[in-house]
């Protein structure tokens, strides 16, 4: 019973309840609540998945009790032994295939990324022109802007792109950069890309991966907003969006993010919709339940039954000091 | 004591500059003029940048000539385009502010921001917008 609720949990909030996330159109208009629901959704789904595994080595009543009982420091609970019968062993294997999976892509993930930024600072020591505090200017003439976190956080200017951007874009831009250096956007983003990595074919996964690297984006943007008006921050995307040139031949190639380029650019210069309180209340209150359930799903359980285990198996513990707890 | 890598930027601003191959000592007097440094310590971050594969050297007599392997252009090409090619790791190692577009997309930007600047402020509604799903 528990665990075909669990295993209806996992299918409706990894698979249904992420398509229309992706599609709703609140998101853009609170980018950090919306990425936090990402997040929350993300973690809830893998620790209610890792509960249905444990589901099949031993009842969840029983697990709960055995969270709570470690909680309380009444030992090492006594319901924990050996596993003996197939479905224990399968729960064993998938919990440990959840975990190595987890752990693996996400030593890989991070040490992938601290090589190549690694890479990227020392290139930039050496190649680099500092231009202010954390900025740093490259002689190259294709217009471009990144930043390169880690380490204190380095933001790449080319010559190109000080070529095309004016001043007051100049700032806009900087702006947004910083936004992602102290917004610690990339830490936000290594979460969804280790899901995904481990669990490819899980939707949650990969729909939280590109929707968090987009809002991020607009989170950035507004930040920028508050250094420069929409209509220079627009005007510095285009300048910086433009297609190659005969003058700045495509050093790289086109990536498939013109549509959310083209989706950013037209929600600046879109009047913003009118907070709904009660709305965003909701949403919110829809992400922390996310973030409870695994919780109250060991917890519930064990809550009804613990003032009875707890009691009889720690006798020497006076019952008040077990009840104050 | 000087770091390391501070003194690595200064050592290959100096053989970027050199017309030809230079030899550690005339590293150090060049760098000499502005601080006093010690003939080992040159020969150490050139040797070091040597392993890492920015510094040629050949043999000449009992002691090395470095060269450049690439001019300063060349690494910076080779930067910008390993910055801006598509892998999957994209957004984890770099945050871009944008990407560049294809020339049709931005075309139909370009056409969309006219298209609103073109019309009164009041009339509020975006071109194509999605009713709330949630």
């Amino acid at each position: 019973m528990s665990l075909a609720l669990l295993a209806a949990y996992v299918t409706a909030v990894g698979v249904l309840f992420p398509r229309r996330l992706a599609r709703a159109a609140w998101t853009s208009h609170a980018p950090r609540l919306a990425a936090g629901t990402w997040l929350v959704t993300a973690v809830s789904v893998l620790s209610v998945a890792l509960l249905a595994a444990a589901v099949l080595v031993t009842p969840l009543h029983t697990l709960g009790d055995a969270f709570v009982l470690l909680l309380q420091g009444c030992g090492w609970p006594p319901q924990l032994r050996a596993p003996s019968g197939p479905s224990e062993y399968a729960g064993l294997a998938i919990i440990s295939w959840m975990v190595g999976s987890t752990v693996s892509s996400g030593y890989v993930v991070c040490r992938a990324a601290r090589r190549e930024r690694r890479r990227h600072r020392c290139d930039l020591h050496l190649l680099g022109e500092p231009a202010g505090t954390g900025v740093v200017v490259l002689d190259h003439p294709q217009p471009s802007v990144f930043c390169v976190p880690g380490d204190g956080g380095h933001i790449v200017l080319t010559r190109g792109a000080l070529d095309v951007l004016s001043p007051a874009e100049l700032v806009a831009v900087l702006a947004h950069e910083r936004a992602h250096l102290s917004g610690r956007h990339h830490v936000i983003v290594l979460l969804p890309a280790i899901l995904a990595t481990a669990f490819p074919r899980m939707p949650l996964f990969t729909l939280a991966l590109s929707e968090v690297r987009r809002l991020v984006e607009l989170a950035a943007d507004d930040k920028a907003l508050r250094r420069a008006t929409p209509a220079t921050l627009v005007q510095a995307v285009l300048r910086l969006a433009a297609p190659a040139s005969a003058q700045h031949p495509a050093t790289g190639m086109f990536h498939a993010t013109g549509t959310a380029t083209t989706e950013r650019v037209l929600r600046l210069v879109t009047p913003r919709p009118r907070r709904a309180r009660l709305a965003m209340l909701s949403r919110l209150l829809v992400a922390v339940s996310f973030a409870a359930t695994p919780l109250a799903a060991v917890a519930l359980p064990a809550v009804t039954d613990l003032a009875s285990h707890c009691t009889e198996i720690t006798t020497s513990r006076p019952p008040a000091e077990v009840d104050r707890r | 004591m000087e770091r390391l890598g501070d003194l690595e930027a200064e050592v290959m601003d100096q053989l970027w500059a050199a017309r030809g191959p230079v030899s550690v000592r005339g590293v150090r007097d060049a760098l000499q003029s502005t601080r006093p440094l010690a003939y080992t310590t040159v020969m150490t971050v050139m040797d070091r940048l040597f392993h890492k594969g920015w510094l040629v050297r050949d043999r000449v007599g009992r002691s090395y000539q470095y060269r450049p392997a690439l001019s300063r252009g060349e690494y910076t090409a080779r930067m910008m385009r390993d910055v801006l090619s598509t892998t999957d790791d994209r957004g984890l190692a770099l945050l871009h502010f944008v990407d560049t577009m294809a020339p049709a997309e931005y075309e139909a930007l370009q056409e969309a921001l006219r298209w609103h600047r073109s019309r009164p402020p009041r009339a509020a509604e975006p071109p194509c917008v999605e009713g709330e799903t949630s």
